[in-house]
């Protein structure tokens, strides 16, 4: 009766695009302006009430209207033109983050951005009682990642 | 990230509302139920025992849980088991992934948009 599904089946989400600009621009594009093109009204801790998203001394902070921080992550690598990677952990503690790597990489004229969000087994990893290994790394996403989620949210 | 309100919509057929699962997880008493059953898959009698929480209460939250996504119910015998429903997981991570992919299109359609007024100066 135990779901046989273990942490390894759920792969990293692997996601790219092309830009029309070198793999530096992209990079700044993504990077110094991502307050200007992150779907933020939908996609935020404090959604509506949001209003900015921006990288600030190594975390990327969204900021609401009245001022409140919501940390969503920690870069962890700052590579112009090459690769961007921090934690991914919004409104929570770091401890339990998954990690978002975005690569930059020369195509034609343009690059090719590609982002892949991991980690998922880490979580799974964490969850030292062997018993539970059949349910994979979910309920500490869940359980603990989640715990506080956003809480100006709800 | 919680869903926005417009997201309802939008949701494509056989995609899952994460929504109620992590509203279901807001509660204390029930994240307390679900590291329980990390271990493994309880009857409410065993959680009841093992949680300083009545069995209606511990049903009750099972019934939220359940409800949510987050707990599967099984049978053997005359026992009801209850246990963590792994395919939670992907039903988050799917919810990530859209975001990802809106995301990286509003970024192509920003560096476009940006290199047109660039080149334009």
């Amino acid at each position: 009766m135990h779901a046989s599904r273990s942490e390894h089946a759920v792969p990293p989400i692997e996601i790219d695009t092309l830009v029309p600009c070198a793999p530096d621009a992209a990079f700044d594009y993504f990077t110094r302006d991502i307050g200007r093109w992150w779907p933020l009204a939908r996609y935020s801790c404090s959604q509506e009430h949001a209003a900015s998203v921006q990288f600030d001394d190594g975390k990327l902070v969204e900021t609401d209207r009245d001022g409140k921080r919501y940390e969503w992550g920690e870069v962890l690598a700052w590579e112009r033109g090459r690769r961007l990677a921090l934690t991914w952990h919004p409104g929570t503690p770091p401890e339990d983050a998954l990690i978002v790597t975005v690569t930059f990489d020369a195509a034609g004229d343009g690059t090719r951005v590609k982002l892949v969000h991991s980690g998922w087994e880490r979580l799974g990893a964490k969850a030292a009682d062997a018993r539970a290994s059949y349910a994979g790394g979910w309920p500490t996403v869940l359980g603990r990642l989640y715990k506080d989620y956003c809480e100006g949210a709800k | 990230m919680a869903y926005h309100s417009t997201m309802r919509g939008r949701r494509a057929k056989g995609e899952a509302n994460v929504r109620p699962l992590l509203a279901a997880l807001g509660d204390p008493t029930r994240q307390d139920i679900i590291e329980q059953l990390r271990g493994g898959a309880r009857t409410v009698g065993e959680l009841s025992a093992l949680l300083p929480v009545s069995r209606p209460a511990v049903s009750q939250h099972l019934k939220v849980l359940r409800e949510a996504g987050a707990v599967i119910e099984t049978r053997q015998g005359a026992r009801h088991y209850f246990a963590l429903d792994a395919n939670a997981l992907d039903g988050l991570r799917g919810y990530f992934e859209r975001m990802w992919q809106e995301a990286l299109l509003s970024f192509a359609t920003y560096v476009k948009e940006a290199e047109r007024a660039r080149k334009s100066k």
